[in-house]
């Protein structure tokens, strides 16, 4: 996974997951240009947990696709 | 200087992609559900703690009622935060992980919303900003 991809070629390898992106370029709306994929995981907390393995670096928490249809949020 | 920004709309939610700077210069990116039920902007602790902050010394801690129960979450002040064109340094921010699931990774709260005066078109999931914030917190 060690190598910078564009957004639109990571979404299209990691779908209905969430991605840590390392030295994530950004556009002026702060979306994803391109990064290093580090963690890609169907579950956020699995990417979290790969965090303190790229500190000192810049990242991106992306998650790629939609919710289930049958998805809620109450918090 | 840009007053309207879109929202991405998930189901009835809406969400935002916020930036936090770090002591050291880099750049953490997060997405941030527009909560005006929040009292406070809330980040995970995983993400402030991969950018340099130490949050066992935090500015101040709050009481919040959390999924769990009652929680002191502490407060601390990231460099610069930066949500829909709106750049604040010295921001204070409530570190708390939000429960997985939400497609989150974070609140952007009523401070925050307050502060810049934004004005949400829940309907055209559109945000407008009354009045620019650039500078402290």
């Amino acid at each position: 996974m060690n190598q910078m991809l564009a957004m639109s070629e990571i979404a299209s390898r990691y779908p209905n997951e969430w991605l840590l992106i390392a030295d994530a370029e950004l556009d002026d709306e702060l979306n994803v240009v391109k990064g290093e994929v580090i963690a890609h995981s169907p579950n956020r907390d699995d990417v979290y947990s790969r965090l303190s393995s790229i500190k000192g670096r810049s990242f991106a928490i992306e998650y790629v696709g939609e919710p289930p249809e049958d998805w809620a949020v109450v918090l | 200087m840009k007053q309207d920004y879109t929202l991405k709309q998930i189901g009835n939610l809406l969400l935002s992609k916020a930036a936090i700077g770090s002591i050291g210069g880099e750049v953490g990116r997060l997405r941030l559900l527009i909560d005006t039920g929040a009292s406070y902007t809330m980040l995970p602790i995983e993400a402030v703690e991969s950018l340099g902050y130490d949050i066992s010394h935090p500015t101040r801690r709050v009481r919040m009622i959390a999924a769990n129960g009652i929680v002191m979450a502490p407060v601390i002040k990231v460099v610069w935060f930066n949500c829909l064109g709106q750049k604040i340094d010295d921001f204070p921010i409530v570190v708390h992980t939000i429960p997985s699931g939400t497609m989150a990774d974070g609140l952007l709260g009523m401070d925050f919303l307050v502060k810049c005066r934004a004005v949400i078109s829940t309907g055209e999931a559109k945000i407008h900003f009354q009045k620019l914030e650039a500078g402290k917190a």
